[in-house]
C-alpha cells in the first residue's frame, strides 16, 4: 500500500480542513452565525440519505473517483454494530483492515475517503444519519437559518459533531490521536493493531493471546488508555510494555485499570520494557486490599510489642 | 528491581551519582530527515566505558512518537558511539516524533563503585544491573522542528497583494498571502522585507495562541460523545521559547508579549517560508 502522502493529495487535505472549519466552531455559541446554521443542516440533511451524503462529500473535498477505489473492503455493518462496537466485530473489522499503514491510519480525510467508498459500496445501511449518531427532527433541518430556537441549534450542532467525529474525526477540535478513538471503524483498526502488536511482543510461553489482549483493550477504557500514553506515559507505547498490562489485567480478571498502567509506567521509568525481563516487567501488581492486610499483620505485630513493652513497665 | 546509578542529562533531570561523569549525545537528521545519526560521548565514567568495551551495555536512541502511537527501540552497534537509524516514513518521521538517547545495559552485569558519588560507596560491592536498565539518559531530540510543523504558509489568489491572514488550521497555523508574495519572500528569505513579514506571522500567531489558550489553558467546550475535553496544544513551541531564553514569558504566563516570543523564535534559523509545514 502507498503512503499517505500519495493517496491524500494535498488538496483534499486542505479541503477537508477548510471544510471542517466552516461547519464547527472551536468554542459552541449559544447564537451561531446563521451561516453556520444552513451550513450544518445542509451537512446533517445529506446524511438522511447514502446518495446525498456521498455526493455532498465528494462535492465538498473535491475527491477523484479513483481516489474511492482505493480503500479495501470490508463486510457490511448495521447501525447498532457503529453505535455500540460489541467485542466480536470490533475486532472482526479491526482485522480486514489490518494492511493499512499506521501513518495512513492517523489522517483523518483518509477515513473520509474509506467511509465514502463504504458507503458507496453498500456497507452501511440506508438512511445514514442512525449509523452516525446524526439523526435529528427534520423540522431543525428545514428551520429557518436566521430564527432557530437556541435548543434547536445545539441539536443541530451536536448531530454535525457526531457525524464529523464518527466518519473520521475532527482533528481540528480534537486532537488528531482522537481518531483512534472517536470514530467507531478507526477505533476498531486501532485497538486490533495495537492488540497484535503487543502479542508479538510477548514471550511465547506468556499465554497471552490476540484475543485476550483484543478482548482486554476493548473492554478496558480504551480513551483513557490512549489519552495516557500521549499525555502522561508515553512508555505505554512499547508493544512489549501494553503487553505486560494485557498480562497484569488479565490476571486481576477485571480489564485494564489506571493502576495497572501507572505500575508498568512506574517499572517502565528505569527499565526500558523491550529489555526488561518479563517476569519482572509483567509481575502482577498487589491489590490494594492485600497490602493493608500486610500492614495490618505488620501493625498487630507492633501492637504485640507495645502490650509486652507495658506489661514489662506495669511488672 | 534495584535502583542503579545514571548519569542524567536531561533538563529536569537531578543527577548526582557520577560527580564527574557527562554523557551527550549529538543527533543529526540527514537524507532530508529520512535518517538520524547519534554521536553519543560519555566521559568521567570508566566503569561505565568498560561494560561498554565488554558489550553489556550499549548506546540507544529509543524512538517514540505518541501522535503515531509508536514507540522502538534502536541499539548502537556493540562497543560503537556512532549509529545511524533510518526513519521509517509510515511511522516515527512525523509530527510529536523524539528520539530519546542514552545508555542502556542488554545484558545483567555489575557495576563497581568507582567513580560514583560517595552515597554509592556505601554498598560496598558491586552493584547489580539488570538488562533493560538505563545507565545513562540525555536530551531529548525532536524530529519534527515544533516552529515549522507550527507554521506553514498558504498560498491564495483571492486575497490582494500584500494582504495577509492568520488561522488556526490544527495542528498548525496557516498564514495566507498572495502567491506572489509568497514566492517573493521564498526566494528572498534573508531581505528585511521577507524577515519583517515572518516576523508578522509569528506575532500573529503567538497573539493568538495566547487567546486561544493552545497552550494549555482551558478547555474549549468541545466535548466528545464520552464527554472526554480536547487536550491543549502548542506544549513544543512553548517549550522551545523556554529553552532559548529561559526569562521570555510563554503564553498564558504574566507579562506574557507575544513581540518578545516572536523574536525570540526568529532567533534560530530554522524557520523558512515552508508551505509544507516539514522540518527542513
Amino acid at each position: 500500500m502507498k503512503s499517505k502522502y500519495q493517496i491524500v493529495p494535498e488538496n483534499v487535505e486542505h479541503n477537508f480542513r477548510m471544510w471542517q472549519q466552516s461547519l464547527v466552531e472551536p468554542k459552541r455559541s449559544m447564537n451561531p452565525a446563521p451561516t453556520l446554521v444552513a451550513k450544518q443542516q445542509e451537512l446533517v440533511r445529506s446524511a438522511t440519505s447514502i446518495e446525498s451524503l456521498c455526493s455532498y462529500l465528494v462535492q465538498q473535498l473535491n475527491i477523484k473517483p479513483d481516489l474511492i477505489s482505493l480503500p479495501p473492503n470490508i463486510q457490511a455493518v448495521t447501525s447498532d454494530e457503529m453505535l455500540n462496537a460489541p467485542a466480536e466485530w470490533d475486532r472482526y473489522v479491526g482485522c480486514q483492515l489490518l494492511q493499512v499503514p499506521r501513518i495512513e491510519a492517523l489522517s483523518s480525510p483518509w477515513w473520509y475517503i474509506c467511509h465514502i467508498a463504504w458507503l458507496e459500496r453498500g456497507v452501511f445501511p440506508d438512511p445514514p444519519d442512525t449509523t452516525f449518531n446524526a439523526r435529528i427532527n427534520p423540522r431543525i433541518l428545514e428551520s429557518n437559518p436566521e430564527t432557530i430556537p437556541n435548543s434547536a441549534s445545539k441539536k443541530l450542532d451536536d448531530a454535525t459533531r457526531n457525524l464529523l467525529r464518527r466518519l473520521g474525526g475532527l482533528p481540528h477540535i480534537r486532537r488528531l490521536y482522537r481518531v483512534a478513538e472517536d470514530p467507531p471503524i478507526p477505533r476498531a483498526y486501532w485497538r486490533c493493531r495495537i492488540a497484535a502488536d503487543a502479542t508479538a511482543s510477548a514471550p511465547a510461553n506468556s499465554g497471552l493471546t490476540f484475543e485476550k489482549c483484543h478482548a482486554l483493550l476493548h473492554s478496558g477504557q480504551w480513551g483513557r488508555f490512549i489519552e495516557r500514553t500521549q499525555n502522561a506515559y508515553s512508555s505505554l507505547l512499547s508493544p512489549r510494555s501494553l503487553a505486560a498490562v494485557c498480562m497484569i489485567a488479565d490476571s486481576n480478571k477485571k480489564g485494564v485499570r489506571m493502576d495497572h498502567l501507572q505500575v508498568i509506567a512506574r517499572r517502565c521509568l528505569q527499565t526500558h520494557p523491550d529489555l526488561a525481563d518479563w517476569a519482572y516487567l509483567s509481575r502482577t501488581v498487589v491489590p490494594s486490599s492485600a497490602k493493608s492486610k500486610q500492614t495490618g499483620k505488620d501493625s498487630s505485630t507492633t501492637k504485640n510489642r507495645q502490650a509486652r513493652r507495658t506489661h514489662k513497665r506495669n511488672r | 528491581m534495584r535502583v542503579v546509578p545514571v548519569i542524567d542529562t536531561r533538563v529536569d533531570a537531578l543527577s548526582c551519582d557520577y560527580p564527574d561523569g557527562r554523557y551527550q549525545c549529538k543527533m543529526t537528521t540527514v537524507s532530508s530527515g529520512k535518517t538520524l545519526r547519534a554521536d553519543h560521548e560519555i566521559e568521567g565514567a570508566d566503569e561505565l566505558k568498560k561494560l561498554l568495551s565488554k558489550g553489556f551495555v550499549m548506546f540507544a536512541l529509543e524512538l517514540v512518537s505518541t501522535v503515531s502511537l509508536i514507540s522502538t527501540l534502536e541499539l548502537a552497534e556493540e562497543g560503537k558511539s556512532t549509529q545511524t537509524v533510518v526513519l521509517d516514513p509510515s511511522s516515527v518521521a512525523e509530527q510529536g516524533a523524539q528520539a530519546r538517547p542514552g545508555l542502556i545495559a542488554v545484558r545483567n552485569c555489575t557495576l563497581s563503585g568507582s567513580g560514583l558519588s560517595p552515597a554509592w560507596q556505601e554498598f560496598g560491592g558491586r552493584i547489580p544491573v539488570q538488562a533493560g536498565q538505563w545507565l545513562a539518559r540525555g536530551q531529548h531530540y525532536e524530529l519534527a522542528s515544533p516552529q515549522t510543523s507550527l507554521m506553514k504558509f498558504v498560498a491564495d489568489k483571492e486575497l490582494r497583494r500584500r494582504e495577509m491572514r492568520c488561522r488556526f488550521a490544527h495542528p498548525s497555523y496557516e498564514i495566507v498571502m498572495h502567491p506572489d508574495d509568497l514566492a517573493q519572500c521564498q526566494q528572498n528569505e534573508a531581505q528585511p522585507a521577507a524577515k519583517a513579514v515572518m516576523l508578522a506571522a509569528w506575532v500573529s500567531a503567538l497573539a493568538d495562541a495566547n487567546n486561544r489558550s493552545a497552550f494549555g489553558g482551558h478547555a474549549d467546550g468541545d466535548v466528545g460523545e464520552d464527554g472526554e475535553q480536547r487536550e491543549p496544544l502548542g506544549h513544543q513551541l512553548a517549550a522551545k521559547i523556554k529553552a532559548l531564553d529561559p526569562a521570555c514569558p510563554t503564553p498564558g504566563e504574566e507579562d506574557y508579549d507575544p513581540l518578545r516570543a516572536a523574536t525570540v523564535l526568529l532567533g534560530e534559523d530554522l524557520i523558512t517560508f515552508d508551505s509544507e509545514g516539514v522540518p527542513p
